[in-house]
């Protein structure tokens, strides 16, 4: 399991999801969370940087979780997900300044993806109202951008996450190169 | 930016106020800067050659920011010089005294000369009274708090020493509405002046507003943010307490038992935040603290981690009702709970009698809160203790202060931090916990020696600024001190940038040493007792002799002095 946090953290840091010391990942394994360390570097992640700690309530090594924690075991209380990956994919992330949704054009987008929700909470970081409000879009979608911030995206694996948070990216970036060449994006889904 | 101090004589029963120099407050801040740079002006060589308990300065003094809308800023601070240590001393506290102070317009108070009989004073906006405190002596923390509100007023905060100051016990402390100035027998120097207690009416006056109400206000939110975004402050301290920290530390082995023979307590669960927290019936926040790290429970406030540990682990109790209940007997008699800890598995070790034995501790503790029989041992704390009993090697302190929860031979930063600290050994000069476990501002290997000196250092100066401005020291887990810097010089109106506010920090520390050189420490007392040293540490101490810009033997430079304005004021006490 700790291999897999390593593979995933660097690949993810290696495409650019994150700065040197962002995103977190968890798993959930039963009634316990394995979650990256505070302040860790997901790049190049050792068995100091994984915590575990209890799904339903806190214990010692709260201390040491991730900031975003709150959020993590909320949607594992309300949702299937048995692995969440957080990023801050920067192209996507720019372009939740310019509306309530990202929708891909790109044919991988569009299968994978298809629309992901953009919502907006005074505080972003370790929230107690993006612990309430994000759970429920993820009911329904697979990954969600909160304005400004970045994304959680939940699977199965956390290869899983982590492939649809790649993906939003890419459609992220052509839907970018689309707007510089003046094609005309506006586009809604029914998804 | 005024302060006024109060000067309090109990010799004479006198009092006068005076206003601190804009100057000393632009170079020191408040609280533990200021008291530290305020005892030198109240004292005189001879007081350094021949001084004399009774005639010691206490200082209780304010921050810029006590009563302001700063979050974690509700504290006040003692200085005055420990009759444990022999060191300069400072200690905060919670209680509401500091806030009640500002109410009437007073930013502090200096305490001189002695009583020839039991007093307390009581303090309001128009005038300071001096009464007879007979009636106190010999009673207990409650029926002495009770006493004050029917005689005085139920709108009060008081500052009150228990039956061991008067006993005599040099690990003595003082309670402010159950919120301790612990360690280094402030109680004792109580005791020795006749003082009972300092009585505080609430008053009218508001604190003035910032200098910069725009940058002030967004700098506040910006610092909730952090707070609110932190696991540790906003989940792990309100939901369990300081005592969150039992099982981590114990799981990576660094948490101290029997006299720190072992670095492990099987049955640290029992007596850990988790545990605690289904004995807890109320949670209980200083003035303005957005976190609420107290605890309160049927028996009454705490205990802290520091309490568990030292009552529980490092004496072998794993019975977290009797924790509970010693710890209140400590608050009840007013004694350091730490010191006692490290005082009674000293006792246990040298006499070869058995760790955990509940019955025993308790006659032990009740024992020494009345400095009687063998607790006439303990109450001397364990330095003094153990050179009694011929094994002073047994005494797991520096500067004769008591080491706290951490076994430094598994965090070489905190080892280094211990032996540096200025009031012995002691985990809140420099909390390299903070880098060592927790991962603030990163994660670094406990056990890398090379380049920890700097970090100590950072600490050390950053700690004594915030003790100064005064922020709680749990703020710093969360905030950085690019923010507190701004907060304190937008209400100030000073204008430090991130830099000078540090600078002050070290300015503090320096001179902190200073008088501890004068009375008599060398570099030999920078050292770990033998039990629990690690091979490097001497190196450690030479690169943090060079780091802080002291000699080989610890002593500051002539430019480290002059830098910080420090050249003078060492000269004059030569």
């Amino acid at each position: 399991m700790y291999q897999e946090f390593f593979r995933i953290g660097n690949l993810a840091w290696q495409q650019g999801l994150f700065s040197s010391h962002g995103g977190n990942m968890s798993v959930r394994v039963g009634e316990k969370i394995l979650i990256t360390r505070r302040g860790s570097m997901l790049g190049c992640l050792t068995e100091r940087d994984i915590i575990e700690t209890s799904l339903k309530e806190n214990d010692s090594f709260i201390t040491m979780a991730s900031t975003e924690i709150i959020v993590h075991r909320a949607i594992y209380k309300e949702t299937t997900a048995l692995a969440i990956f957080h990023s801050h994919p920067p192209t996507a992330v720019a372009l939740s300044f310019c509306g309530d949704s990202i929708v891909p054009v790109d044919s991988e987008g569009g299968y994978i993806i298809k629309k992901v929700p953009v919502i907006e909470t005074k505080l972003t970081v370790g929230a107690k109202e993006v612990a309430q409000i994000l759970p429920e879009y993820l009911k329904s979608f697979k990954i969600v951008m909160l304005k400004g911030h970045g994304t959680f995206a939940i699977g199965t694996l956390l290869e899983e996450a982590f492939s649809i948070t790649s993906s939003l990216e890419h459609s992220a970036k052509i839907l970018t190169v689309m707007k510089n060449l003046g094609v005309s994006i506006d586009r809604d889904s029914l998804w | 930016m005024k302060f006024n101090l109060l000067v309090i004589n109990l010799t004479q029963k006198s009092h006068f106020k005076k206003e601190i120099e804009e100057d000393l407050l632009r170079t020191f801040l408040g609280g533990r800067g200021l008291g530290v740079r305020l005892f030198f002006d109240f004292v005189d060589e001879s007081y350094l050659k021949n001084s004399q308990h009774s005639e010691s300065p206490i200082f209780f003094l304010t921050g810029p920011l006590t009563g302001s809308l700063a979050p974690l800023s509700g504290r006040f601070h003692s200085v005055f010089h420990s009759p444990l240590t022999n060191t300069i001393f400072d200690s905060s506290c919670g209680g509401r005294a500091g806030i009640y102070l500002k109410s009437n317009g007073i930013d502090g108070v200096a305490v001189v000369g002695a009583s020839k009989e039991p007093v307390f004073v009581v303090i309001d906006e128009n005038e300071v009274r001096f009464n007879n405190a007979d009636h106190l002596t010999g009673k207990l923390l409650s029926d002495k708090e009770k006493i004050l509100k029917d005689e005085v007023s139920a709108d009060i905060s008081t500052i009150i020493s228990g039956t061991a100051a008067e006993k005599g016990v040099l690990f003595a402390n003082v309670v402010s509405d159950r919120r301790f100035f612990g360690r280094g027998g402030l109680g004792f120097l109580f005791g020795k002046k006749n003082l009972r207690a300092i009585v505080v009416k609430k008053g009218k006056k508001t604190s003035p507003p910032p200098s910069n109400s725009e940058q002030f206000n967004y700098t506040l939110e910006e610092i909730k943010k952090w707070i609110h975004g932190n696991p540790i402050t906003s989940q792990g301290l309100p939901e369990f307490g300081t005592s969150v920290l039992m099982n981590l530390i114990n799981e990576l082995k660094i948490l101290p038992h029997k006299n720190f023979l072992e670095n492990r307590f099987s049955f640290a669960d029992c007596i850990s935040g988790e545990t605690l927290k289904s004995k807890v019936i109320k949670r209980k926040a200083c003035y303005g603290c957005m976190v609420g790290c107290g605890r309160v429970t049927e028996k009454g406030e705490g205990p802290e981690f520091e309490t568990l540990w030292a009552l529980g682990a490092n004496l072998g109790v794993k019975n977290i009702d009797f924790i509970i209940e010693t710890n209140e007997l400590c608050c009840q008699y007013g004694i350091d709970t730490i010191t006692l800890g490290g005082s009674l598995a000293s006792y246990l070790e040298i006499k070869g009698l058995p760790f955990g034995d509940e019955v025993l501790i308790k006659e032990l503790i009740l024992q020494t809160v009345s400095n009687e029989n063998e607790g006439a041992l303990i109450a001397m704390g364990s330095k003094r203790l153990c050179k009694e009993l011929g094994k002073e090697d047994v005494s797991m302190s520096v500067k004769s202060l008591e080491m706290p929860a951490y076994h430094p031979s598994g965090v070489y930063g905190m080892g280094l931090a211990y032996g540096t600290s200025n009031r012995g050994a002691c985990h809140l000069r420099s909390y390299m916990i903070a880098p060592e476990v927790l991962g603030i501002p990163k994660l670094i290997d406990p056990k890398i020696k090379a380049g920890k000196a700097g970090l100590v250092i950072y600490f050390q100066n950053s700690h004594a600024v915030a003790d100064s401005a005064i922020f709680c020291r749990f703020l710093s887990l969360a905030v950085t001190d690019d923010y507190l810097s701004r907060v304190v010089s937008a209400y100030t109106g000073f204008d430090f940038s991130t830099t000078d506010y540090q600078k002050i920090g070290e300015r503090i520390y320096v001179l902190e040493r200073i008088f501890n050189l004068k009375m008599g420490f060398s570099s030999i007392d920078d050292l770990l007792p033998k039990r629990v040293l690690f091979d490097g540490y001497s190196d450690m101490l030479k690169e943090y002799y060079v780091a802080r810009g002291y000699n080989c033997d610890g002593v500051p430079t002539p430019e480290k002095l002059k830098s910080l304005g420090l050249d003078k004021i060492y000269q004059g006490f030569n």
